[in-house]
């Protein structure tokens, strides 16, 4: 009996194995965007009920959040015009990313913590084009880039999932790093200590965009620094980021396929 | 309904729940519950076939969720005379450890309280369950 067992168990793994050694075969993939689209309604009412639920507790935090949003944007614009006009080179502008390079695409799941999700999944896919490392918008602030990318649904991994990483600028001193995710909160990481950051400045993206233009475009909003870590003996110092974004109320998102 | 029955439609039920509303491995947990408690053929044909549309839905890699649950049913058989699954703890221990795992691997919420309290209630539904159905 338990030699059979053994022998059955052997063989699934195998089975398992050869789907996943194979992944990307038309076959796999067709049974795949099948299953997708059926759970594809149901995953995105519930996903749906479960923002709504969230939203209804807290209206008047999301107006402040709304608020904040568009004040932020106002500050980051604000300092790029300031940049400009220094370096007298407003003809180099970077220029918004123009609405036909902006795809939306629905939540329809999450993984990771309740409050903080580590990654989002959305209901576009290879299908329409995705890729992975797009970048992920709401208004003009970053959300994540694409991770996994299936026929019909994708992984988006956030901002706050422990394993992204992109350049980052602060919007006032122009002072570089890295920014990462760590779980619950943002972190601007590897900046200088001769460089000058400060508390409540904006933290928007260096652009880290490869050599098929896919990736993250400059000028996006990261986020407001809340905290600084500066010890004068340490090479580097670091800084809390947090985000404007509420990321559990989020339902729509844009994904930037193409033109930089 | 048999308490096999009962385990295998909230596999299919939280195959939807878990990458929507419910950041959580539901399914590995009802998976391994239901191998402990029933190995048969049929039983693992429904853990292979829920595994890949789990990796499915939440546009993971297909086949990563079957072969942890199966490379780990295999270890658990290979070494079934060393641990002794008709106690009610060892069977919560056995399923815990790979979950946390799996939590981990998947980017599933890696809150500690929250899995305590999961398998602490798991532990009184399995006790209770088996009471009733041993009763009937």
């Amino acid at each position: 009996m338990q030699r059979n067992l053994v022998i059955t168990l052997i063989v699934f793994v195998g089975f398992s194995c050869v789907i996943l050694l194979n992944n990307a075969a038309a076959p796999y993939s067709f049974l795949s965007s099948i299953t997708q689209a059926i759970f594809s309604i149901p995953k995105e009412y519930l996903y749906r009920a479960k923002t709504v639920v969230i939203s209804g507790k807290k209206v008047d935090v999301e107006k402040l959040i709304a608020e904040n949003n568009r004040l932020a944007l106002k500050v980051v614009e604000f300092d790029r015009l300031r940049q400009d006009n220094i370096a007298l080179q407003s003809q180099f502008e970077t220029p918004e990313p123009s609405s036909n390079s902006l795809m939306p695409a629905r939540i329809v799941g999450f993984l990771g913590e309740f409050a903080s999700p580590a990654t989002f999944i959305i209901d576009k896919g290879a299908k329409d084009g995705l890729k992975k490392d797009m970048a992920v918008i709401s208004g003009k602030n970053l959300v994540g880039k694409i991770d996994n990318v299936s026929r019909n649904f994708s992984q988006v991994m956030l901002v706050l999932h422990p394993q992204f990483t992109t350049l980052a600028k602060s919007s006032d001193s122009q002072a570089t790093g890295v920014v990462r995710g760590e779980g619950s909160f943002i972190l601007l990481d590897t900046v200088a200590i001769t460089d000058n950051l400060n508390k409540d400045a904006i933290i928007t993206t260096k652009g880290d965009i490869s050599q098929e233009s896919v990736g993250i475009p400059q000028d996006l909003i990261i986020g407001k620094i809340v905290s600084l870590n500066k010890v004068s003996s340490a090479p580097f110092q670091t800084a809390k980021v947090e985000s404007f974004l509420s990321f559990p109320r989020l339902e729509i998102v844009f994904v930037m396929t193409s033109n930089f | 309904m048999s308490f096999k029955n009962i385990l295998l439609f909230f596999l299919a039920f939280s195959l939807i729940l878990e990458t929507t509303i419910f950041s959580f491995p539901l399914v590995v947990i009802l998976s391994l519950c239901l191998f402990i408690l029933f190995p048969s053929i049929g039983v693992l044909i429904s853990i292979f076939v829920v595994g890949l549309l789990l990796d499915s839905v939440k546009a993971g890699i297909l086949g990563v969720t079957p072969l942890f649950l199966f490379l780990y049913f295999l270890i658990l058989t290979v070494y079934q005379k060393v641990f002794n699954f008709k106690d009610s703890l060892t069977i919560l221990l056995f399923i815990f450890l790979p979950t946390v795992v799996y939590a981990h691997i998947s980017t599933y919420s890696i809150n500690i309280f929250s899995y305590l309290l999961f398998f602490v209630l798991l532990f009184l539904l399995i006790r209770y369950f088996k009471k009733v159905f041993s009763q009937s």
